[in-house]
């Protein structure tokens, strides 16, 4: 077992630059079939590039028995494993947390051995939870997480075109640490941005001036195809422009169907 | 899935800028005697109560808390008191024959009291430990034995027991934002009952930063608890004296209090709310509540009888369970049917009830019975209909039908047969208005399909025996070519 914090003790400069070598070290060794080479390799430094730039990420450990070919990602959560009853949200982070551990490792190994990375690092990966009702682990071995990889990979490949919009629309020097230059771009707010995302609460704003009908649930842009919130009311109402065509005719007959027989009933 | 219904009621509440009534009845039996529990954990502790609210229905509350739940013995003597409260008041449920219940802000409240009952019947009994620890272990686990009743059955559609009160509002009203922000106790409320001359839409943000689920406020825990435990926590582990300890552990309790106590405050407004409407109860609520008091009841015998809560469930266990709460759910939404007007108006709107005109009305005799057709004719636009369909008319549920055909010209014309109820209630009559809909809603149903089930799951099904599959038979040639028989059609 090598524990990599451990070794280079420290956050200053120096010692991370240090825990990249020993980890790459370590899958080098692996990768030769050095019989010496650690089982387990406790929050290795790995880096993934988006844009050009890289981000710094560490898995909890790598986990390979001596007869593996190579190392799997192992993720420690503290919460307990309860089947069918496990919180969706918290899993569905856990696996994407681990999908990332999986790129990034692919990564490190194709600078080892060009070609091989997505070979020997599949997509699955070992997660380790509470144990329902009693303070032991539970490990979920090879949990599949193509789709997440699949997600990450994809945000990664569209971030840089991703980038050069968000460029466009500041303007050159812009940063995005003021809220005029946040509120500058677009929003694509819906309702579930509001479990995960910082910026949720001044997209969903946004949205709520724009009449996007995202916020009454993700089913209700479908209803509304093309149309605002604000028409939508016009045409419940009666009150506003006329139906424009077809479609919002339909609307207003349905809608106001609705709220006639609403009003007799309550 | 969101319709056009759904969609007019949500966009009429923003027009109005208040929520709007979903009900023209009251759809849950509030007990007097209920008992509202308010809590939060700690960020990262599972499983863990820092404090808590109880409080029974329009009365005071009483608070507990415990400086630091990562102290096990201490956050086991706060459990302790807190199971001592509502174990009392479960036994006296049990002894004046009442249905128990247990009034939370959310979901998310439900999530971690279910996490706390799959914990606590499993509490570790260290017998090397002192008389009084091993007791409270004891106690916990019976109480964990008596809160997984209210966690497991929370699930069932219409149960009572356990009620979230955003649940509670749902049931009562429709607002004009997203479900998953109507899970939030203070925006649902916002929407709700709005403040004079504010917009709900900033009432309801306003209302989001104060947290109303089972933690708190990661900034609070920051700014305010990180501090305040760790100071006490210091205290202790330097051996300062037992004044300055225990006044450092209020300081813990202060800081909390004023968070679960707006929970309560929040949970008992919701209550009010329901019951100022006045509405009158849903017909057949009586049945719902006489399940959810005998579930309570056999479990309570099931435990005292030395009954063990299973950590998960066997297959036919599983299989039981998962036919009571597909039974709950169909009960439930045929309750609502019948019985509220509202639910029955919009589902005519949906399709899924047929309301038509009586159109023909034909009797001829077959051997020594005689065979009653109905036509009807009607004008919804939506319908939900198919030959074979086994529909009963909801002014009076034992007069029972069967589609033999549905055709659209201009409007639906549907043939039916009459199955039952032709004697006891008659057959219609050319001209009479018919609201048809699948059955009533019948609590006793699920007991035969309990024997039904027990009798098929005799033998173990291959999908979960460890015999080998047997050989799949092979599957005859088709008579036709399918390729000729399409292209027949043409």
């Amino acid at each position: 077992v090598v524990n990599v914090p451990q070794v280079f003790p420290g956050t200053d400069k120096a010692s991370l630059v240090k825990r990249i070598r020993l980890g790459r070290e370590k899958l080098a060794a692996k990768l030769a079939r050095d019989p010496g080479a650690p089982n387990i390799i406790i929050k290795p430094r790995l880096w993934i590039a988006v844009a050009g730039v890289r981000y710094f990420i560490e898995p909890d450990a790598l986990v390979a028995a001596d007869a593996d070919p190579y190392y799997g990602v192992f993720e420690i959560k503290s919460y307990p494993d309860r089947d069918g009853k496990s919180d969706p949200g918290k899993m569905a982070q856990a696996r994407r947390q681990a999908a990332v551990g999986v790129l990034a490792l692919r990564e490190a190994t194709e600078r080892l051995a060009p070609g091989q990375g997505e070979a020997l690092v599949p997509p699955s990966v070992d997660l380790v939870l509470a144990r329902r009702g009693y303070r032991q682990p539970t490990l979920r071995a090879n949990e599949t997480v193509v789709a997440e990889v699949t997600t990450v990979a994809n945000a990664m490949d569209q971030a840089p075109r991703d980038l050069a919009d968000v460029e466009r629309l500041l303007g050159p020097g812009v940063t995005l640490e003021t809220a005029p230059a946040i509120e500058a771009l677009p929003a694509n707010y819906r309702a579930d941005c509001l479990s995960f995302c910082a910026m949720a609460k001044p997209c969903r704003r946004e949205a709520t001036a724009a009449g996007d009908p995202a916020i009454l649930g993700t089913a209700y842009p479908e209803l509304l195809p093309n149309t605002s919130l604000g028409r939508a009311e016009e045409l419940l109402t009666g009150k506003g422009a006329a139906p424009r065509d077809a479609h919002e005719q339909r609307l207003a007959d349905e809608m106001q169907a609705a709220i006639r027989a609403w009003k007799k009933a309550v | 899935m969101a319709d056009h219904v759904d969609l007019a009621l949500r966009v009429e509440a923003r027009r109005r800028g208040r929520a709007v009534r979903a009900t023209a009845t009251q759809v849950r039996r509030i007990q007097p005697h209920a008992r509202i529990v308010t809590f939060v954990g700690m960020a990262g502790e599972h499983a863990t109560i820092h404090a808590a609210h109880i409080a029974r229905l329009g009365r005071a509350p009483k608070f507990f808390f415990c400086p630091d739940p990562r102290d096990r013995d201490v956050h086991a003597q706060m459990l302790c008191r807190v199971a001592d409260e509502l174990q009392r008041y479960f036994d006296w449920c049990e002894a004046h024959d009442e249905m128990p219940q247990i009034l939370v802000t959310s979901p998310a409240a439900v999530g971690k009291l279910d996490s706390l009952a799959d914990r606590l019947p499993y509490a570790p009994v260290d017998r090397s430990a002192p008389q009084a620890i091993q007791a409270r272990a004891r106690q916990l686990r019976a109480f964990g034995s008596q809160l997984a009743f209210f966690t497991r059955y929370a699930p069932r559609s219409g149960q009572q027991v356990l009620m979230g009160a955003t649940d509670l509002l749902s049931q009562h009203f429709i607002t004009g934002q997203d479900d998953q922000e109507d899970v939030h106790l203070g925006a649902q409320l916002a929407w709700v009952a709005p403040p004079r001359g504010k917009d709900v839409l900033a009432a309801a943000e306003l209302a989001e930063r104060s947290p109303m689920g089972a933690n708190t406020d990661p900034e609070f825990d920051t700014d305010v608890l990180v501090d305040a435990v760790a100071a006490h926590n210091s205290a202790r582990r330097n051996g300062a004296p037992a004044p300055r300890i225990s006044a450092l552990a209020a300081a813990v309790g202060a800081a909390l209090e004023p968070v679960t106590l707006a929970m309560l405050e929040n949970v008992q407004r919701a209550v009010d709310i329901v019951r100022g409407l006045g509405l009158p109860e849903l017909p057949g609520l009586d049945g719902f509540v006489d399940r959810d008091l005998q579930a309570f009841v056999d479990h309570r015998a099931y435990i005292a009888g030395g009954g063990r809560i299973p950590l998960s469930d066997r297959p036919k266990g599983a299989a039981f369970e998962y036919l009571s709460r597909e039974d709950a759910e169909e009960q439930w939404a045929a309750a609502l049917l019948h019985g509220d007007p509202v639910h029955r108006a919009l589902a005519r709107l949906r399709g899924t009830i047929i309301s038509g005109k009586v159109s023909n009305v034909v009797s001829r005799p077959d051997g020594r019975r005689t065979i009653h057709t109905v036509e009807i004719t009607s004008t919804q636009t939506l319908l939900r209909v198919r030959r074979g369909d086994d529909l009963c008319w909801m002014d009076d549920s034992r007069l029972r039908f069967v589609v033999t055909e549905a055709s659209r010209a201009r409007n639906v014309t549907i043939r039916m047969e009459i199955t039952k109820g032709m004697r006891a209630v008659g057959v219609p009559s050319v001209g009479t208005t018919l609201d048809l809909a699948d059955g009533a809603p019948n609590l006793d149903g699920v007991t035969s399909q309990r024997v039904q089930l027990a009798v098929r799951l005799r033998a173990m099904p291959a999908t979960h025996d460890a015999q080998p599959l047997a050989p799949v038979p092979p599957i005859p040639k088709p008579r036709v070519d399918p390729i000729r028989a399409v292209e027949a059609l043409r």
